[in-house]
């Protein structure tokens, strides 16, 4: 195997017999040594040039196949820019898998490995730069002849999310290589990377409750040509709500639809109408296939449900507390008031009119053939368009000779949450999420006795008080927020932190003297500090552009820890969310961005670990001026 | 921060029979489901595997762990065939390991099982049997490999039952595969909102595994 070498130590050789091992090139059967060799792995693993290493093996290992031929061009090649042992091993047995089925000597190509392997570690010293190696040019030529398969359009340009990793074939491996050592350089490790103390995967003594640090292989494909597509991305802001409130409101494809090449499957809808305004939040079923049209159309429906009844009801004049009795409710759970039960009944006809609709769409879609499942034979029908939806509408009430208040009453079908949070930063939610034992399962409005009255019951909460901000939200966001007591809170922090929502200066010397009193005594402390309560990520911005920009995600969560004080504490104090906040920008683009613009890029931005849903966000804040 | 996994077991028959190039192919499989696993982002991100074994008496051999922290276990055989420890085991393991949804935490996604014998059992295994198959505290897909393993024992304890033509190592080789593929379509649906009890989907299996109606 290795050429006697004087200068090669012994340690190197037992590391190459390690790889040779691991790559199942060779054969160990002693026990000992297995263990031995492992142990050795597990060092190299988490030793410095891993990365390099494994990365140069690649290259020679992709040479030795452009040398073979063109056959080549049906096996794939996946590499990620950590270039992990997994996917060599895999590369190494298609390769060897490939010979058994062309007959080939099997053992010769495995030589051919195992030679390349102790070249590389011949050839590691320092000063040598990673590019130079001699057959890096005939390889780049060689594997251009290998034309990759056509359905990998992809390859580099529509970087995936969270990290640079890109799914190429055999013809960018080097351009994607560098491609990722440029841009993916500029990133910090993944996100969960700052909860520990050392981020590289070899080292498994990793306690369970800390995420490892992860870049999977997500693709970016844009959103297809299907009939009735949603927008890439999506926000909006309300040019009438009401007096010293803002309504701003976001969609975004999760990471599966932009994986998949799929349309998002969320939709929102608000409005304002007289004092009122009306809110419609909606998330189509993952696996029907329309369901956003379904989404769509519920949100239209019952806006214009709610907008014709509001239009001529009005809660003017009425005292706080006369409306909080009308909001009492019975021993049936019943709303014991009259106003109470008429507006309750709007929201319930709202949710009708909104099936009815969804209901006759299918029925008119069924008569297009682009609609109807060919393969399983199958017409559309309104399963077809299932979709939760969540309802809410809100006004200011003045009483003369008294201060104002708002009042808001929801009403939901479905998962999906809403939440209102008080000028005291308390928090109530004003959802009950129809969740099953195992995650994912809801109900829609098209599911059986969704729509009784016995069960919207238990569905509608209002809201008597003051306002500072109201959020209605898909699962997509509430699922990442979760307990969402005192998850919402967080939401909302995060929010502030990253300037969506804007709150009131305070000077430095008032920051100052807050700080003190926490674990990060000064404002400098904060700033050093910065790198544990941020996360870097590259998005694609515009929904037509290819190159990604940075985005930078502050964490109310994480941040609190390092102040060493509860999130509630920070929320409450204008001048620790300041010291937190300072000059701090997700991105360059987005200085000059409204509010929704920012809440859309926000969205699209923060991680979450196992978050792949479609993310729609609608807030009703109040803003500091 | 809490995420929702997909717990998924492999239950394991390493009684005698497995002696040889069968319990080879077996360790290779795995090797090969976790490699392949490794690549996909869904999994990445929600799949935790754990392996049972089961001979004279069965053990859990690794228990739930995250896809990039699982390490392949070299099984080897010898002995008979406890089936009904082994669906012991497993119980015992989702009460212990698998998250149920409350106020404070997301369930888990509803566990896969890929449970593979190639013998009949040789304890009682009947009860238990019974009692997974009504309560179905997970997805379970049974595999009975080779002429000695009877498909229709295997009913007892799921409607989802394969059979292996053989337990050669290129059979065992596909079995794994498609079993990498089916975790991987999980992985993939898992996160689309389902009307409550919908049946999982299959990948279509490959030469020389047949579904048993």
């Amino acid at each position: 195997m290795s050429n006697h070498d004087p200068n090669q130590e012994p340690d190197v050789e037992k590391l190459i017999k390690a790889i040779c091992w691991k790559l199942d090139i060779e054969n160990h059967s002693d026990e000992l040594e297995k263990n031995e060799l492992e142990k050795k792995w597990h060092d190299f693993q988490g030793s410095s040039d891993y990365q390099d290493t494994i990365e140069k093996i690649i290259k020679k290992i992709a040479g030795i196949c452009a040398e073979i031929g063109q056959e080549f061009s049906e096996i794939k090649f996946e590499i990620s820019s950590n270039k992990k042992s997994s996917e060599v091993a895999k590369l190494v047995e298609t390769l060897v898998d490939f010979f058994i089925k062309k007959n080939q000597n099997c053992s010769q190509l495995t030589e051919k490995i195992k030679t390349a392997i102790n070249e590389v570690f011949k050839n590691k010293s320092p000063q040598l730069p990673p590019l130079s190696e001699p057959n890096q040019t005939e390889f780049i030529r060689d594997s251009e002849v290998l034309s990759p398969t056509e359905n990998v359009p992809l390859s580099t340009k529509n970087l995936s999310n969270d990290n640079i990793n890109t799914s190429v074939n055999a013809t960018s491996i080097t351009p994607s290589i560098n491609e990722a050592k440029t841009v993916g350089s500029a990133n910090s490790p993944t996100p969960e990377a700052t909860l520990l103390e050392h981020s590289t995967e070899g080292k498994i003594a990793q306690p369970e409750s800390t995420s490892t640090p992860i870049t999977p292989p997500w693709e970016y494909h844009r959103v297809p040509d299907e009939p009735k597509p949603h927008d890439e991305f999506y926000s909006q802001k309300s040019d009438q709500s009401p007096e010293g409130l803002k309504l701003i409101g976001a969609r975004v494809r999760g990471k599966m639809h932009k994986h998949q090449g799929t349309n998002c499957d969320d939709w929102f809808k608000f409005d304002t109408v007289g004092k009122w305004t009306i809110i419609a939040v909606s998330d189509g079923a993952g696996s029907k296939k329309f369901s956003r049209i379904g989404a769509k159309i519920s949100c239209e429906a019952a806006v214009k449900s709610l907008k014709e009844f509001l239009e001529s009801f009005s809660l003017c004049e009425t005292a706080k507390t006369d409306l909080e009795n009308d909001f009492d409710r019975d021993s049936e759970w019943l709303f014991k008031g009259d106003k109470a039960k008429e507006l309750q009944k709007s929201l319930y006809t709202a949710l009708s009119k909104a099936y009815q609709r969804v209901e006759e769409e299918a029925n008119r879609l069924k008569n297009y053939s682009s609609y109807n499942k060919r393969e399983e034979k199958k017409e559309l029908d309104i399963k077809d368009l299932s979709a939760t939806l969540l309802l809410a509408i809100h006004t200011k009430i003045q009483v003369k000779n008294s201060t104002s208040y708002d009042f808001v009453l929801t009403c939901q079908v479905g998962d999906g949450m809403l939440a209102a949070i008080s000028h005291k930063y308390t928090l109530k939610l004003l959802g009950k999420p129809d969740i099953g034992e195992h995650g994912g399962q809801t109900d829609f409005l098209t599911s059986a006795g969704k729509l009784e009255d016995y069960n919207l019951v238990q569905k509608t909460f209002p809201f008597i008080g003051n306002l500072k901000a109201l959020m209605i939200m898909t699962d997509g966001v509430s699922d990442d927020y979760f307990p969402n007591d005192p998850g919402m809170l967080k939401l909302y922090g995060d929010l502030i932190l990253n300037r969506v929502i804007k709150i009131r200066n305070v000077d430095a010397k008032e920051r100052e003297q807050e700080l003190q009193k926490t674990s990060l005594k000064t404002q400098n402390d904060v700033i050093n500090n910065q790198k544990n309560f941020q996360d870097e990520v590259e998005r694609i911005l515009a929904p037509n552009s290819d190159e990604p920009k940075k985005v930078s995600i502050r964490s109310i969560a994480k941040y609190a820890e390092r102040l060493g004080k509860d999130i509630k504490e920070v929320l409450t104090s204008r001048d620790l969310l300041n010291a937190g906040i300072l000059e701090h920008q997700m991105c360059q683009e987005c200085e000059p961005m409204e509010p929704h613009e920012k809440l859309k890029i926000w969205l699209d931005s923060y991680y979450r670990r196992g978050s792949f849903d479609d993310r729609t966000l609608v807030v009703l804040y109040r803003e500091e001026d | 921060m809490s995420s929702r996994r997909l717990p998924v077991y492999l239950v394991l028959d390493c009684s005698g029979s497995m002696c040889g190039e069968p319990i080879e192919a077996v360790n290779q499989g795995i090797k090969a489901l976790v490699a392949e696993l490794q690549s996909e982002p869904y999994a990445i991100e929600t799949a935790y595997l754990s392996v049972i074994t089961f001979e004279s008496t069965a053990q859990q051999v690794f228990p739930l762990t995250e896809l990039m922290k699982f390490q392949p276990p070299v099984l080897s055989a010898g002995g008979t065939t406890s089936l009904g420890d082994a669906l012991k085991l497993l119980t015992q393991c989702f009460d212990k390991e698998v998250k149920k949804a409350s106020d404070t935490q997301k369930g888990d996604w509803k566990p896969l099982v890929f449970l593979m014998t190639d013998g009949m059992p040789t304890d009682t295994w009947e009860k238990a049997a019974d009692e997974l198959k009504q309560k179905k505290p997970a997805n379970i897909i049974a595999c009975a490999a080779g002429s000695g393993a009877d498909e229709y024992t295997l009913k007892k304890l799921t409607e989802i039952v394969v059979k292996l033509d053989n337990l050669q190592p290129d059979t065992l080789k596909q079995f794994f595969k498609w079993v990498s593929q089916s975790i991987k379509q999980s992985s993939q649906s898992v996160a689309q909102v389902m009307a409550n009890n919908q049946p999982i989907n299959l990948p279509p299996p490959p030469q020389g595994i047949t579904i048993i109606p």
